[in-house]
Order: C-alpha cells, then sequence, then structure tokens
C-alpha cells in the first residue's frame, strides 16, 4: 500500500498547477466567453507542448500515463481554474479512443496538435444510456448509408472527423464509424453553453460512407471503458472546482465583516465550512480509489477487475453530484450577493460543477447503477 | 499511490486470519456475530488469548510488550478482528492509559501499571466528564488538595463507561484555580477500592447499563499516583485523546454490519418480492456503502500519514465525524429494515420469540437475532456523536486548526 504520489505524478500535478495558474486570468476567462470555439487556441496548443495529450495515453499508445491518477490529477488540475480547453472531447472521447481502436496513424496526427476529433454517441432519447442507440447503418453495395441524430456532442465544430456509434441492420450492437465532419447529409446544430464551450446536435441524414470508415463492429466493451474514464475526468474537474470554490469562500469569510466582526466569528459558518471540506475529503477518497481501481484494471485487463472500476467510478460520480451541488449552493450562499456576480470568479467555478453533473449520467443515474451491481453481488 | 496490499502486509494478513481462525473462541465470535452483550469474564477471555500471542497492545513499544507492526498492520488486525467477530479489545487500560504512562510516567509506575493491563490483573476507566462538564472539559470541579504526602480528592465523575468492572480509574482532577482552567488540572490515578468512592450505574435510554457515576468524598491517594507534573494534566488528556485515534472511524465494524444488513435486506420478504427491491430503501443503502468505502481509504491516507511519522491532528476529528454518521445510519437502516419488529425492547427479547418469527424469514435465525435488536443498537448507538468529543465540538476544532478561523 502506497498512498504517496509517484515523482512523476506530483511533477504532472505542479507543472499543470504553475501553468494555469499563470494563464487563468479574468482576461482570458472573457476572451473565451466570447471566442468561436469555446477555449484558448494559445492555450490548448501550449497544453499540446506540454505533452498534456501524452498523459492522456498508456505507454503501449504512444503516450506517459493514461491511468487513473494521471486522470484524476489532470482534471483536477483543470477544474481548479475551471479551465475551458477540450482535454476531455478531444482528449479522452477523441485520442484514448483513436488510441483504444488502435488507429495508430490517427493517434499520430492528433498528438501532433494537428487535428481535432471526438465521439458523437448519445442521442436525445438515451438520456445517460449507452446502449440506447438509434442511429442506423444500413448496408450499401459500396459501404453504408447512415441516418440519425447525435446530442450534445462537446466541441464538434472544431473538429475534423467524428467517431460516431449506430447499429447496422437489425443487429443490436452497437458499431463504430470514422467519419468526416464535412460530408454530404451531415449538418452541425451548434450552440453555446453557459460556460462558454459550445456544443453541437449532429444530424446524419442518409449519408454514404465507404466500408473502411466502420471501425469496429461491437464496440460496448470499449465504450463502457472509455466512459469510465469520462466518468472520472469529470468527477475530477468538478473536484479541482469544488477545491477552488471552497477555498474562495473560507478565505472570504475571513475577510467580510458583519455585525463589527468577520463571518468567520460566527459558528454558524464555521461548521457550514467545516461541513464543505469534510465532504471535499470524502470525494478525495472516492476518487483515489476509483483512479486506483481502474489502473489496477487497465494492467490486468480482467473483467473482474473491470467491473470493480465500474463501480467505483459509478460510486465516485454520483459523489462528486452530490457533493457537488452541496458545495456551490453552500459557496454561493455563504458568500452572498457577491457570490451571485459575474465579475467575482465563484460563478466559473459553481457552473463548471453542476454541468458536469449532466454529462456521462448524474448522480440519480449512478446511483441506479451502483444498486444494480450491490443486487446483483447478492444474488 | 497504490490501494493494493503488498506482498508482505497480504502475508501478514494470513498470519492473523490463520490465528483467529486456530484462536477465536467460538462463544465469542457468536456473541459478536449476534449482537449479545459480551460481559467481564468474556473480554478477559480474549484478552489473555490474545496477550498470549503477544499481541494485546499492539501499538505499545516492544520493550513494554507490544509489537513492532507499521499502522498499515495494526490496521490490517483491526480489520480480521471485525471480520472474524472477535470481541473489541477494551480500550481505557492498553489504548487510552498506557500511552500517557509510557509517555510521562515515572519508571516505577511504568513496571508498576504496564504489566497489570497487559495480564488483567487491572481494569481502568475514564474519569474525565463531570455533571457539569461536558464538552467544556476544562471546566471540571473534582479537587485534589495535597496533604502530607497524599491527595484528598472530592467530587463527582459521570458517563464511566463499564466501570461496574473497573478497579482502578484515571481522573482529571483541579489542583488549582489560578489562570486559564486548562492549566489548573492534573492526571491522577485513583484505586477504586479506596474508601469515599461510590459507583452507581446510569440505565440508558435503551435499557442497558454500561456507564456509571463515581462520587468521590475525602478519597486519600497517594501523591506518586500522579503523571508528570501538577497541573499539567491537560496536556497529558490531549496526548491522550489524539493517541491512537486511527481506528475512530470503525471502519471494519461498518463493513461488516453493511454486509449483515444486505443479506438481511435481501431476505426480508415483503409480498412476493424482497425489501431489496424497495428503490427508496436501496438506495439509502447504496448511498452509505459509497460514503463507507470513500472512508475506508480517508482512513488509510491517515495510517500512511502515521506510517510516515506524522501525527493526525483535524485528520481524526474528521474521521471522528464520519465513522459515526454512517455507523449510525447503518443502525437507523437496520432498524427501518426490520419493519414492524424493530420496536421489541431488549430486555423482551428472547430466543423463543426469534425462532417463531425467524421462520419468516427463509429461516435465517441469526440474521433475525440480530435484526431484532436493531432498535436497541440504534437508539443506544446515539451516542456515538455525542462521546469522545461531540460532532459540533469536532467541527470547531477543525474550523480553528485547519481554516484558521
Amino acid at each position: 500500500m502506497e498512498f504517496n504520489y509517484s515523482d512523476e505524478h506530483r511533477m504532472l500535478g505542479e507543472t499543470l498547477n504553475r501553468f494555469f495558474a499563470e494563464k487563468y486570468t479574468s482576461q482570458l476567462r472573457e476572451s473565451i466567453e466570447n471566442s468561436a470555439q469555446g477555449y484558448n487556441l494559445d492555450v490548448w496548443n501550449e497544453l499540446c507542448e506540454l505533452g498534456m495529450l501524452g498523459a492522456l495515453l498508456t505507454e503501449q499508445q504512444g503516450g506517459f500515463g493514461g491511468m487513473g491518477e494521471d486522470i484524476n490529477i489532470l482534471f483536477q488540475e483543470l477544474g481548479k481554474v475551471a479551465a475551458n480547453e477540450p482535454l476531455l472531447s478531444a482528449g479522452i472521447l477523441g485520442l484514448r479512443l483513436a488510441a483504444e481502436l488502435k488507429q495508430e496513424s490517427l493517434v499520430d496526427e492528433i498528438m501532433q496538435g494537428d487535428k481535432q476529433i471526438t465521439l458523437a454517441h448519445f442521442e436525445p432519447e438515451s438520456r445517460y444510456e449507452i446502449d440506447v442507440i438509434k442511429s442506423q447503418a444500413t448496408p450499401t453495395e459500396k459501404g453504408f448509408r447512415i441516418n440519425g441524430k447525435k446530442s450534445m456532442v462537446y466541441g464538434a465544430e472544431n473538429c475534423d472527423q467524428f467517431f460516431i456509434s449506430a447499429k447496422i441492420g437489425d443487429s443490436k450492437k452497437i458499431a463504430i464509424f470514422l467519419i468526416k465532419k464535412i460530408v454530404k447529409g451531415l449538418t452541425l446544430s451548434t450552440r453555446k453553453l453557459n460556460d462558454g464551450k459550445i456544443v453541437s446536435d449532429v444530424l446524419m441524414s442518409n449519408i454514404e460512407v465507404s466500408s473502411s470508415s466502420l471501425i469496429l463492429d461491437d464496440a460496448f466493451d470499449i465504450l463502457q471503458k472509455l466512459f469510465s474514464l469520462a466518468c472520472l475526468a469529470l468527477s475530477a474537474e468538478a473536484l479541482g472546482a469544488m477545491k477552488s470554490s471552497k477555498n474562495l469562500t473560507v478565505e472570504y469569510m475571513k475577510e467580510r465583516k458583519q455585525f463589527s466582526r468577520p463571518l468567520s466569528a460566527f459558528q454558524v459558518i464555521q461548521h457550514r465550512c467545516v461541513e464543505m471540506v469534510i465532504e471535499i475529503e470524502q470525494l478525495d477518497a472516492s476518487l483515489i480509489q476509483a483512479a486506483n481501481d481502474i489502473s489496477f484494471a487497465i494492467h490486468s485487463n480482467q473483467n473482474d477487475d473491470w467491473k470493480q472500476a465500474f463501480i467505483s467510478t459509478a460510486s465516485a460520480k454520483y459523489l462528486s453530484g452530490v457533493t457537488g451541488k452541496l458545495i456551490s449552493e453552500e459557496s454561493v450562499q455563504l458568500h452572498g450577493g457577491i457570490g451571485m456576480t459575474w465579475e467575482y470568479p465563484l460563478g466559473h467555478f459553481v457552473k463548471r460543477i453542476i454541468m458536469n453533473n449532466h454529462q456521462f449520467g448524474d448522480s440519480d443515474y449512478h446511483l441506479k447503477q451502483h444498486i444494480k451491481m450491490l443486487k446483483a453481488e447478492l444474488v | 499511490m497504490d490501494l493494493q496490499y503488498n506482498q508482505d502486509e497480504l502475508t501478514f494478513q494470513q498470519e492473523v486470519r490463520l490465528f483467529l481462525k486456530n484462536n477465536l473462541p467460538e462463544n465469542l465470535s457468536q456473541k459478536v456475530k449476534l449482537g449479545l452483550e459480551l460481559e467481564k469474564s468474556d473480554f478477559d477471555q480474549w484478552h489473555t488469548i490474545l496477550n498470549t500471542q503477544g499481541w494485546l497492545a499492539s501499538h505499545w513499544p516492544e520493550k513494554y510488550g507490544g509489537t513492532n507492526w507499521s499502522s498499515i498492520e495494526r490496521h490490517i488486525f483491526e480489520e480480521e478482528c471485525c471480520f472474524a467477530f472477535a470481541p473489541r479489545i477494551i480500550p481505557f487500560g492498553i489504548s487510552m492509559l498506557a500511552p500517557v504512562v509510557i509517555a510521562f510516567g515515572t519508571e516505577q509506575q511504568k513496571q508498576h501499571f504496564l504489566p497489570r493491563i497487559l495480564n488483567g490483573e487491572d481494569w481502568w476507566c475514564q474519569g474525565f466528564s463531570e455533571p457539569g462538564a461536558g464538552s467544556d472539559l476544562a471546566s471540571l470541579k473534582t479537587k485534589a488538595v495535597l496533604e502530607n504526602g497524599e491527595y484528598i480528592v472530592n467530587g463527582q465523575k459521570t458517563w464511566t463507561t463499564l466501570g461496574q468492572y473497573a478497579n482502578w480509574i484515571f481522573c482529571l482532577v483541579r489542583t488549582s484555580s489560578d489562570g486559564k482552567p486548562q492549566t489548573g488540572i492534573s492526571f491522577l490515578l485513583i484505586d477504586l477500592s479506596s474508601p469515599g468512592i461510590e459507583m452507581k450505574p446510569i440505565k440508558l435510554l435503551d435499557g442497558s447499563y454500561e456507564v456509571n457515576e463515581v462520587f468521590f468524598q475525602d478519597v486519600r491517594v497517594p501523591v506518586g499516583n500522579i503523571i508528570g507534573e501538577e497541573n499539567k494534566g491537560w496536556d497529558y488528556a490531549k496526548y491522550l485523546l489524539t493517541y491512537e485515534r486511527t481506528n475512530i472511524a470503525g471502519v471494519g465494524a461498518s463493513f461488516v454490519a453493511l454486509k449483515q444488513l444486505k443479506v438481511l435486506a435481501s431476505k426480508i420478504k415483503q409480498g412476493n418480492s424482497y425489501l431489496i427491491d424497495e428503490y427508496s430503501f436501496a438506495s439509502k443503502l447504496a448511498d452509505i456503502e459509497i460514503r463507507l468505502t470513500a472512508m475506508k481509504v480517508m482512513n488509510l491516507k491517515v495510517l500512511s500519514l502515521v506510517q510516515s511519522g506524522k501525527a493526525p491532528g483535524v485528520e481524526s476529528s474528521i474521521l471522528k465525524i464520519k465513522g459515526t454518521e454512517i455507523q449510525q445510519q447503518i443502525n437507523d437502516l437496520t432498524r427501518q429494515a426490520m419493519g414492524p419488529y424493530a420496536p421489541t425492547s431488549i430486555s423482551e427479547f428472547n430466543n423463543d420469540f426469534v425462532l417463531e418469527q425467524s421462520n419468516l424469514y427463509d429461516d435465517d435465525n441469526s440474521l433475525f437475532q440480530l435484526g431484532s435488536k436493531a432498535s436497541s443498537k440504534y437508539l443506544n448507538n446515539r451516542k456515538l456523536s455525542i462521546f469522545g468529543g461531540s460532532n459540533e465540538i469536532q467541527k470547531t476544532i477543525i474550523a480553528k486548526q485547519l481554516l484558521n478561523f
């Protein structure tokens, strides 16, 4: 048993921490809010130059990390400044998926920062269920004709290509295709989110693709594993934002005076701040467990170990949802009016925490997953 | 970062398991498993078995009869004891007084008291709380006045857990009223057979007797029974309270209780389905399991701090709050699981009743027997968030020490 991070992991955290602390000024955030990409191109390019994409891939995949701990550390740092750069949409859902699907040349292109790619999977009726997919791929003479609608695809407008999921003919299996963004019959309807990111619904209407576009005809296992990485990433990012949110609140309680005393002198305030601290500690522990179990499963690649990793990530995502709601609401409430303003940085953290709960399953969804697994164990 | 036990730790775990398998008497583990009350002779029996193996006071220095286990190994030992339904080790002498004697006592005190704690000659109890001094412990009033080489003690202690089994009590007494309340307190060891001491049981709301009031009237205590220096008792008490609190969260015991609850919920019938199929019940169960798993990691984090030579501070307070919350939630949900049978009083409880009712529950007598104590346990364990520094006191400590409020 070892609770300290390795030197490499410590350095990863410190490098990112320094980088973001310097970059993420209020001017930068303002410019991101007004940008077409929903993030800052220079910051993204510098992140790529720093080799951060390599942290998302295992050594076998050509990276230097790719384990649960790498994702936990990297995304917590991202969350601490509520950064908008697409390390989830282009990183995990694009690059990592390309690597899992053994698309080596694609991996190389993405690593060089030349192109972005992401996964368009969920549909209007899927809500958070992986296997509720209605998009259809009909075999044709040259390949396939694809019809369907994908919803809430983060950063789609910034990509050159998409992985899309669809069912072939009558098959119940989920297949993965690689398609170009600019192709006849594909339209994006793009909008801005309340944290400045951009998202698109992808409409596929009789798209004709070649047979080589079919990458994998049964991708459920790969998607399930990929989504557990995404859940870890989102929970870690939310946790980073919670830590910043709590720190801002604690400092403000010491500065702000009412009734001739700092707010921190009131016991009701003290206890509520401490409750935030304790719940954050609990979430931190839950993420350490999830990261550990994911790393263990990646190493062993045994089904039982992946099952354990799914339980742990569902737990972490559940806790990050309920803890996030508490931290966000308490931070704003304890700040009072100032916490409601656009100008004060708290709002950025609050939005990131709450909105992360709406991706890849909210707390209710993951609690339900946990119950299913708990009952399966008892049978 | 690696949460898996390494090879040495796994070997140690096997060694502990084997020991428990061969040495833990079934009459004891059965009682613990069914939640039956343990008597003094039960605790003595288990202490003796552990002492023979040299594992009773694992955290003491080796020269006084301890082991050289790492904090992870101690954790493994405690966890395995829980899983095997071993009785708990009574902490008053072994985990509370002994570290203070070892750190601040005279050589003579060490030579005299430590072996007697190990061999069971002395059963210690704690004399800190008073009727007027609970969370505000430093306001204690029990007075000790030095007269001709003896302290004359007058006053009253309360909430003295298992004092009915004890022959010695370690007390915080007031030896000075100058300065801050904390600076006039001394740490005194008192023989309970001394004239002028009276112990009266306090009956708790669940009907159990585990705490007592202790009255002192002109009790004469030899001056040699003071620990360290006069008026420094508060420091020693603080040391006692922060020492050896790594198991404060009760993680192992909670895992066992939760496991029992899960099995219970999968056997209790409700028409044609089982309690576990009830979504609102299952969601509470899952929530507790998720938090308990996180707490296990929080606990291990503190252990690794201790391992690297740091003394846990606010971490202990966090574990105390979280650990007691989770234990109470498990008790609460177990009571809920028992449905209409939950209100059975502990004093009315008998085996015939259990046997009769257990037919409803897939013939699992032991589970029903345990479950039928659920409401008593629920009531009794309301104490968890009150004793050992109430959870509100812990929050104030964290606010001051961690947040600098």
